[in-house]
Parts: structure tokens; C-alpha cells; sequence
């Protein structure tokens, strides 16, 4: 039996304070009153979370140390006041991505796009308040998402046909798409994930609403970006996931997973052809998914909502269920480099790693009394991970 | 992510439990809360624990006024578990329109005249607009409309004035037009006799855009000014920026140089547009305006003949946030338990109060009742199990003064 001294001790320090404090006591009326004690969790217990994104005296302490050392992750990235001209505190991280730990890109809400060359970021103008939500790197160029209907390029020898390009040279460009294959209007169902893998023909894109979504991909045609969707609408509406999926990856070109709302976990395969076939898997779960991340053909974690942790071991049908982890918080991004440098990232500042043994928190360091939520993370190589959120950017110090 | 739930009980349940143990006077370490979270995850009901029967007796009774409280499996005064409920105590007597007072005593539907509302127990109601009850008599409702001229805005307020009849002003109605206008009957409005070419000085006097033959010039007609027709007035979006009558109204308003009014020039970032919305409103009268402001963009779109929009900040915006166009989700028009919020460009769910996402799927927005869900009371995976029963209220677990005291251990 583990005893929670936490409100005891809470309590005496309220008595020593300010004396006894009668407040909140109740006459003999039988009325509801506040539950003496710690709230119960659903399941496992071991953590001591703060409940608030701004928390006063921690109880979460010992994962956020003020001073920044090597094995923790500490702020850095393009957020002001840092860097002159830099984010908005206020800005979130929608989406991390690279081609090695000196190329590093960065992009948010209201037109927040960064590079970090391997020594120092700079902001990239974009020509645009619009919130980023995808990117895409390709060998010589690069392409940055709001939504489906709108991307915002800089090396794609493409006509665009709109307005001039932004003082730092990105275009806007107009997706094209097959007859009756456009995506819904940016109102009707938004952009959440888009992947494509190194060098490969298409990015992958799903867009997510409450009356509308689906699985769309892109590829730079001869005078523009060209879209197609990979399930026919009307299939896609009629499909208990199809419209409500929330992150995309894959191994290989070839063959990637796309996991959702109510544990829906789909592999897709076949993603380079004119047909892809979708399969939807077992996740055990029907909580929501929010990140997903293959590490090979036959391994993948997915993460969700209340630290639901899913992985796929090669099962022809299901996902396996990861028991033991330590945080209830949602998570919602998850990245790695190989099966035994896995990264995940959930709400009020968690961070967890994944040694090929098990989970362990990570600490985080400088963050003060803030907790943000952490939206998105990239991993360049073992040990090298970039983690994004509300208001920051972490890596490890000493390591990017 | 995404997921917002109401934090006041939490603190609440953290503030019971400090005044709980700051209000014993056995010591430091008198009053503990047991939390068995052990590795298999079970957890233990919390109980009230004194390390030494006596001095724990002794020190409840020289502290009367303290009430210890314990886990209670009953329902709060007002609330009840209804055959309709789906947890228990889930009723609140008080303010459930359906359960008004007692299981099953449902307030009337609300009709064309008024609204009913469960207050303390009882089923009230309130008149809809232009309604009144001026008889004060409950059982024919709000009989009364307050658009007469009997009933002008309020029960037995008369227009007797045939010239100031009840019309409706900006906010509710009143005997008469505002702001110099007059009423015309014939087309039973308002209107500005001193500017109106259609009621130029009287009801129904219309200019001759012509004036009657008069000398024609460019981009100008003949309309009413101070209340006389015949005068020399630019068409709309035109100025006479020159002061010349020779050449009319040269200059076109919907320019970066001239925006609305003669030299009234836009700024580096900005360029000159017409928002339907916005002065001179309906559109027609609506007039040029330098749009966007710094930190503003414009959402509308562009012909020949200009551009049509308005400005918006994509870092607030619900129905353009973070990009024009992109709405954030509405939720349904009935059983809503949550909608969205445009939180610095990107959409956010936002969580009526006692509503959470703990499911994390936006299609069903706030699926979860965390005012009286035991298994998720207050707090998405906050269990009510400190005893069997206990029911969840107001997001808190049902407590109750303990009922008895045995050997320092109080409990149930």
C-alpha cells in the first residue's frame, strides 16, 4: 500500500500560514460537500500531476527542474524573447519535421514557420497569418500546409499564378484535384496530419470535421501540386473512421498506418500504387488516437487520450496494449529513431521515452510554473528529439 | 488535448480537504487520507483516520462546531434519482424543467408567448418579446402584446398621439421615431425627411433625379438636402474632390487615394474595400474603407468592380480562425454540451460547464457528464468508490456528516 501524504501535508502548510481557517465548514445540513481527499484515478496511480497548466505548488516537481542539464529537455526554439522577432508566446506548435539534426523545421498557428540550420533559428516569412498544419520536405524544396485547398511553397519550380512571393521567397499555391475528388471547404474539415516519406511521390494529408473528412494525397505535378483522394467520398461517409482520423506515418513509402477517433487504427498499403487498400485493425481501445509512428513493417506505437499507449508488434489483426504508463494526461504526438528511441508527448508539459524496455518520464526543464500542452515531436536521430507545443520548443541540451 | 473541464471542483475538493485537516486540533499528523495506489492500480475508499482512539475522542468533543464528514450513499437535499436518470442523484429538483419539484412533474413546453423555467422547485415562466402579462393573471400567460398603441413597451403605456404611433425603436419600441425622423403611414416606417430622396421634407415627396430638366453632369443627380429637393448630389462611391461643377463627380471612392471621402488615403498595408457589414449597412449603402488594420485580415472576395469582405483577427475569429473561412465546429443545434473556441488561430473544444471530452473523439463533442457520472465525477477518470452507492453531485462525491464515531476511526 503507497499512503498519500499529499493533502496532509498541503494542509499543514495551510494551518502554519494563516491559522485555522474555517471556511468551507458546513453546519449539520446534509448537502454535498468537497471529497476529503485526493481525486481516485481510473487506473494505476502512480503519478502526481498537476491539474493545471499553471500550477502553484507543484506536485509534479521532480519532471520540471529549473536548471537545464544534459539529460533534460529545455527550451529551444524560435519563441520570443529569446529571439527578437521570434513567435508569440501564445503560438502552437501544429508540426515538426526534418531531414537531419542540421535542417530542422518548425510550424505553427498564424503563419509561424522556423528553421533551425544546426546552430541557430530563423523565422521564415510566409507571406501569411494562416495557420500552418503541414509540412512537407522534399529533396530541393519545401511546402508548408494550412489546409488542403492552400500551400505555401519555396523551391517548387511550379507557376502559382496568385500573388508575389513573401520577402523570404514562398509562393502560395492552389492544389489541383481530380473531378469529384476535392476535399470539403476549409470550414467544413481541417487539416491535422500530413506525411510523406523521404523522397517519396505523395504526402499524405487527412482532413477531420465534424460533418467532413477523410484521406487525400498530393504530389507536385508539371504546373501544380496535384490531389486525389485515396477513398471515394461516398465510401469515406459510409466508413466508421474514414472521416475522423488524426495522424499519419508509415515505414516506407509503401505501406503506412493512420490511427483516429474511437481507436481506430488503419493500415494502408499498397500507398505508392493507383489503388491503396485500407485495413482496419484491433487497437482494444475506444479512446481516441492522436499520433501515430512505425518504427518497421511489422512495428508501430500509437498514442491517445488519457495516456492510452497501443503497439503494434506484427499481429495480423490487433494492437498490443502498453499497461504501464506513467502519466493519465492526454498524449498527443509520438515519434522515434529506431524500436528502443521512442518519443511521446501529451498535455501539461509530459514527455515520455521509450528505452525498448519501457516508459519513463522525461524531465523538463525551464518551463517555471507552466505546464503547456506539447502538440508535436520529431526525432533526427537517437537521442536528437525535437518536441513542440503551446508556447515552446524543447530539445535536448546539448543534443540537437 | 483539446479537452476543457470545469476546474472548480478540483479545487474545491483540494480546499474541503485542507480545511479538514487544519481544522483538527490533534496535531499535524491527526487527520490522513488513505489513497492505496498500489501497482495494481486499486484504490482504496478514502477514510478519516485518528492514530489514538482517545485522544481523538477527547479532541472531537472540544470541537463541537467541527463536523467530521464521511462517504455517503444517499442523495443531497434537492436532488433525487428519477426514473428518467441515468446516475443517481442526478436530479436536481430544483431547476430540472423536466423534474420541477418532484420525478416526473415536467413544466410546460414553452409556446409562442413564453418560456417556462423550473425555479426552486417550482415551474415559472417569462413572456417572450413583444409579450407582456398585464393582467397578472398566470393561467392565460403573456395575453398582452407591448407593440400597441395601448401597450407601447410596457402594460398600459399609450401612443395617443396619432402621429407618434408605437414603432419599434433600436432597443424594444416607444411613441414615435427616433432621431428626428418621421413617421410615414403609408409605408408605416421612419424615415429622414432631410436627406431622403424618396421623403424629401414630407412623407412621400420624391425628387426628380433630373431636376426637372436641370443642367446633367457626370456621376451627379438631383436629390434632397435639408429636407429640398433639386439638389446637386454625387451617385454613390463618387466625389467632387476638385470642387468643380463642370466636371461632375470625377473622382471615384473606392481608390487607395480617395477611400469613402475625397483625400481620405489608406495606409502602406492596407488597400480600399467595401464591407457589406459594416457603415451604410445594407450593402448597397454600404461605404468604402481602408481594410485591414495592422494584425487584421481580410476575408471577402474580389471582382472588377473591387473587393467585398471585411476584417477579421484569424487569432480570434470563430469563423475564420487561422485562416478565412476556416469555422471553427458549431455545436448541434440541440443537445449541444460543448462548442469551439478560436484559440490564438487554431479551433479548441470548449466544454459546457459539467460537460468533459474524455473520450478525446470531437464527433461527439462533450459526451461526458461530470456533474453526476460516479465514474468520472468532477474530472474525466475521477471515481466516486470511497463506499458503495456514492453518488456524484455537482462533480463532487457525495459526502455527509459522519453518522457515528468508533474507536477514533470515522467512518460509515
Amino acid at each position: 500500500m503507497r499512503v498519500g501524504w499529499l493533502i496532509l501535508v498541503a494542509g499543514v502548510a495551510a494551518c502554519t500560514a494563516g491559522g485555522i481557517d474555517t471556511t468551507g465548514l458546513a453546519d449539520d445540513a446534509s448537502v454535498p460537500v468537497p471529497e476529503p481527499g485526493p481525486p481516485p484515478v481510473a487506473d494505476g496511480g502512480l503519478d502526481a500531476e498537476s491539474g493545471s497548466n499553471d500550477a502553484g505548488p507543484c506536485t509534479d516537481c521532480e519532471y520540471f527542474p529549473e536548471t537545464c542539464t544534459s539529460d533534460v529537455l529545455c527550451p529551444n526554439g524560435p519563441f520570443a524573447p529569446e529571439h527578437p522577432g521570434g513567435f508569440d508566446k501564445r503560438t502552437r506548435i501544429n508540426v515538426i519535421r526534418g531531414r537531419s539534426q542540421s535542417d530542422v523545421w518548425v510550424a505553427g498557428a498564424l503563419g509561424a514557420l522556423a528553421h533551425f540550420d544546426g546552430a541557430s533559428w530563423r523565422r521564415e516569412d510566409l507571406g501569411t497569418r494562416e495557420s500552418m498544419r503541414g509540412l512537407w520536405l522534399r529533396d530541393s524544396s519545401e511546402i508548408s500546409l494550412p489546409f488542403l485547398q492552400r500551400a505555401y511553397g519555396r523551391g517548387v519550380s511550379l507557376p502559382d499564378g496568385g500573388p508575389p512571393p513573401s520577402a523570404d521567397g514562398w509562393s502560395a499555391l492552389a492544389p489541383s484535384y481530380a473531378a469529384g475528388q476535392a476535399p470539403p471547404g476549409a470550414g467544413s474539415a481541417q487539416l491535422v496530419s500530413a506525411w510523406a516519406a523521404p523522397g517519396a511521390e505523395w504526402l499524405w494529408c487527412l482532413a477531420r470535421g465534424i460533418s467532413a473528412g477523410g484521406i487525400w494525397r498530393l504530389r507536385q505535378g508539371s504546373t501544380t501540386l496535384e490531389g486525389s483522394a485515396v477513398i471515394p467520398a461516398s465510401t469515406c461517409n459510409s466508413s466508421p473512421w474514414c472521416r475522423f482520423m488524426s495522424s499519419v506515418h508509415g515505414a516506407s513509402a509503401d505501406e503506412l498506418w493512420v490511427v483516429g477517433e474511437s481507436g481506430a487504427t488503419v493500415r494502408i498499403t499498397n500507398a505508392t500504387g493507383a489503388t491503396p487498400t485500407a485495413k482496419e485493425f484491433d487497437s482494444q481501445t475506444w479512446t481516441a488516437l492522436n499520433g501515430v509512428w512505425a518504427a518497421s513493417a511489422s512495428e508501430a506505437w500509437a498514442v491517445g487520450v488519457m495516456g492510452t499507449i497501443r503497439h503494434y508488434k506484427g499481429d495480423p489483426a490487433q494492437w498490443d496494449v502498453v499497461s504501464d504508463v506513467p502519466t493519465h494526461v492526454d498524449l498527443n504526438a509520438v515519434w522515434g529513431s529506431s524500436s528502443t528511441d521512442v518519443w511521446a508527448v501529451g498535455d501539461e508539459g509530459v514527455v515520455l521515452h521509450y528505452d525498448g524496455k519501457s516508459w519513463s518520464r522525461v524531465k523538463v526543464a525551464g518551463l517555471g510554473a507552466e505546464r503547456p500542452n506539447l502538440t508535436a515531436v520529431w526525432v533526427a536521430a537517437g537521442g536528437h528529439v525535437w518536441v513542440g507545443g503551446e508556447g515552446v520548443v524543447l530539445s535536448l541540451r546539448g543534443k540537437q | 488535448m483539446n479537452r476543457n473541464v470545469a476546474c472548480a471542483a478540483i479545487l474545491t475538493a483540494t480546499v474541503g480537504a485542507l480545511v479538514f485537516a487544519c481544522a483538527s486540533p490533534i496535531g499535524d499528523d491527526v487527520l490522513l487520507v488513505a489513497n492505496d495506489a498500489d501497482a495494481g492500480g486499486a484504490i482504496s475508499p478514502p477514510i478519516f483516520v485518528a492514530p489514538d482512539a482517545s485522544d481523538a475522542q477527547a479532541d472531537v468533543d472540544q470541537n463541537v462546531n467541527l463536523t467530521p464528514y464521511c462517504p455517503s450513499n444517499e442523495c443531497p437535499e434537492g436532488r433525487a434519482t428519477c426514473p428518467s436518470s441515468r446516475f443517481r442523484c442526478e436530479v436536481n429538483l430544483r431547476t430540472d424543467r423536466a423534474n420541477c419539484g418532484a420525478c416526473g412533474a415536467a413544466c410546460p413546453n414553452d409556446t409562442f408567448t413564453e418560456i417556462y423555467e423550473c425555479v426552486e422547485g417550482k415551474c415559472e415562466f417569462e413572456c417572450k418579446k413583444p409579450y407582456g402579462d398585464c393582467d397578472g393573471v398566470a393561467d392565460n400567460g403573456c395575453e398582452t402584446r407591448l407593440d400597441s398603441n395601448d401597450n407601447c413597451n410596457g402594460c398600459g403605456v399609450k401612443c395617443e398621439d396619432p402621429t407618434k404611433p408605437c414603432v419599434q425603436h433600436r432597443v424594444g419600441y416607444g411613441c414615435g421615431c427616433e432621431d428626428g425622423k418621421v413617421y410615414c403611414p403609408a409605408t408605416n416606417n421612419c424615415v429622414d425627411p432631410k436627406n431622403d430622396d424618396d421623403n424629401c421634407g414630407a412623407c412621400g415627396n420624391r425628387c426628380d433625379p433630373t431636376g426637372g430638366g436641370k443642367p446633367a453632369y457626370t456621376n451627379m443627380y438631383y436629390g434632397c438636402v435639408d429636407s429640398k429637393c433639386d439638389e446637386l448630389k454625387c451617385k454613390k462611391d463618387w466625389g467632387n474632390c476638385d470642387g468643380l461643377l463642370s466636371n461632375g463627380c470625377e473622382t471615384y471612392l473606392v481608390t487607395s487615394a480617395n477611400c469613402g471621402a475625397c483625400g481620405a488615403a489608406c495606409g502602406a498595408e492596407e488597400k480600399c474595400r467595401i464591407d457589406p457589414q459594416g457603415e451604410g449597412f445594407p450593402f448597397y449603402f454600404s461605404k468604402p474603407q481602408c481594410m485591414c488594420p495592422q494584425g487584421m485580415t481580410f476575408c471577402g472576395s474580389c471582382q472588377e468592380d473591387g473587393c467585398r469582405g471585411q476584417c477579421f483577427d484569424l487569432s480570434s475569429s470563430w469563423e475564420n480562425c487561422g485562416a478565412c473561412g476556416l469555422r471553427c465546429p458549431a455545436p448541434p443545434f440541440f443537445g449541444a454540451t460543448g462548442g469551439s473556441t478560436c484559440n490564438y488561430g487554431m479551433c479548441e473544444l470548449q466544454c459546457f460547464e459539467g460537460r468533459a471530452d474524455c473520450n478525446g473523439d470531437a464527433k461527439d463533442y462533450c459526451e461526458t457528464n461530470i456533474d453526476s457520472d460516479p465514474m468520472n465525477c468532477g474530472a474525466c477518470g475521477r471515481v466516486c468508490d470511497a463506499i458503495a452507492g456514492q453518488a456524484c453531485v455537482g462533480g463532487e462525491c457525495v459526502v455527509e456528516p459522519c453518522k457515528e464515531e468508533d474507536a477514533g476511526v470515522f467512518t460509515q
